[in-house]
């Protein structure tokens, strides 16, 4: 067996290098989870305050966001996604593609509009010729509000446009510290949009006092809680974005680690059966002379 | 028995605080809250949230529009933003717009990133496949 020493060690110092990387995305991820989940809690208070104000409304939202009615014509579904910019985080995003194109399957491509935040996903459904309208990378902290907005401005011109039957989130939620497979979640209609809510709220409903009056303020919540959704969708999928990518890169890391092991045993063993060749040589050519 | 301020955006729970005496700017004007006011819900103007604690001391945020709750000696105020203080600095605010539109529509420039996560990904799977020659 005449395995070149030189090969293995330069492959050794390749596999070392890569786990080196590797391992450093890792504890990137890692720091970059924390902080994501740490923002996911921070913003559920005001969402269950938010939620909390909306039940004690018996009022349907229809009769305060009459613009938001679904269109009885409509045949199109707009999605947004919410993916990653960067790969090395394993089925991440693959499996964001996987829930379009079950939409896809169910509704007929056509029929399915794109609006993509993380142009991982963006830039596969465009090329596998889906109708994507927009492919932004996913704003940083200092954008995020804006674009967002903007986005929440965006999705509501396209609704009243009367073009689609329903505007889907699909997005990869945390539970904990696994990753949940991301689903499509409507945004629009909004559920129960023409129906009397029941009393749910403790304080009796009708009993409030509303400034200016009480359909002004169900409207503005309304409103705001929508808004809140693509905010949720976007802090839930940069935390299970950064759970898939440490999960990646330890997965990563550990095959490499095999690996070296394993390159560094056959690399011992080489050099120990050369030495005993050269060993043998002397021994032969020692005896030959003497 | 004392009134308790929750002041949260979106993002942040900016304040949780018991006083003696609260006041909003609800859209109808401002709007002081002793204990057991009536349950209130209202719509917010910009201006400050003050609250006046048990000691004699004052509390300020400065509060963007929102929504705010009254009910069961508790004011929970939803802001769209706000800050502790009363300094609006709209200038700052309306640069960091700006700043944000332009980034937005210039080109990016990440090729070097893109490059670098390519040969990574390259090399991984070098790795896996590597790993599975080994094996056989």
């Amino acid at each position: 067996m005449a395995v070149d020493l030189q090969k293995l060690k330069r492959k050794m110092r390749g596999v070392s290098s890569t786990r080196q990387v590797t391992r450093a995305l890792q504890m990137v991820a890692s720091m970059r989870m924390r902080k994501a989940r740490e923002q996911s809690i921070h913003s559920r208070i005001y969402r269950e305050a938010l939620h909390g104000l909306v039940e004690t409304f018996e009022m349907p939202p229809a009769s305060v966001v009459p613009e938001l009615a679904s269109t009885s014509t409509a045949n199109e579904v707009l999605v947004v996604t919410f993916a990653s910019d960067r790969g090395l985080c394993g089925p991440y995003n693959h499996n964001v593609l996987r829930v379009v194109d079950d939409m896809a399957f169910e509704l007929g491509e056509e029929n399915v509009r794109i609006k993509a935040i993380g142009i991982k996903v963006g830039g596969s459904l465009r090329r596998r010729g889906y109708g994507v309208l927009s492919n932004i990378r996913r704003p940083d902290a200092q954008d995020r509000e804006f674009v967002l907005k903007e986005l929440s401005r965006d999705l509501l011109e396209a609704w009243t446009s009367g073009r689609y039957r329903r505007i889907d989130l699909v997005y990869s939620s945390l539970d904990g510290m696994t990753v949940r497979k991301p689903v499509a979640v409507p945004w629009l209609p909004i559920p129960g949009f023409e129906e009397d809510s029941e009393e749910q709220g403790p304080a009796p409903v009708g009993k409030y006092i509303d400034e200016p009056v009480e359909g002004d303020v169900l409207r503005a919540a309304v409103l705001r809680t929508l808004e809140n959704e693509l905010l949720s969708a976007f802090l839930q999928s940069e935390a299970s974005e950064h759970v898939a990518r440490m999960v990646a890169m330890d997965n990563a890391t550990r095959n490499a680690e095999e690996l070296f092991t394993s390159l560094q045993l056959t690399y011992n063993k080489a050099r120990q059966a050369k030495i005993t060749q050269e060993i043998c040589e002397i021994v032969a050519g020692a005896n030959a002379i003497g | 028995m004392p009134v308790t301020l929750k002041l949260c955006t979106p993002m942040r729970q900016v304040a949780k605080i018991e006083a003696e005496y609260i006041q909003i700017p609800s859209s109808d004007g401002m709007m002081g809250v002793l204990p057991n006011h009536a349950p209130l819900r209202c719509v917010l103007q910009p201006g400050f949230v003050t609250c006046r604690l048990a000691d004699g001391s004052e509390e300020l945020y400065t509060v963007s529009t929102g929504l705010a709750t009254v009910r069961d000696n508790e004011v929970v105020v939803l802001a769209d933003s706000a800050e502790k203080g009363n300094e609006i600095d709209l200038e700052r605010a309306a640069a960091a717009k700006e700043r944000a539109r332009e980034r937005l529509s210039k080109m990016d420039s990440s090729v070097d990133m893109d490059r670098a996560e390519l040969a990574l990904q390259r090399s991984l799977i070098r790795l896996s496949a590597a790993d599975k020659v080994q094996s056989l």
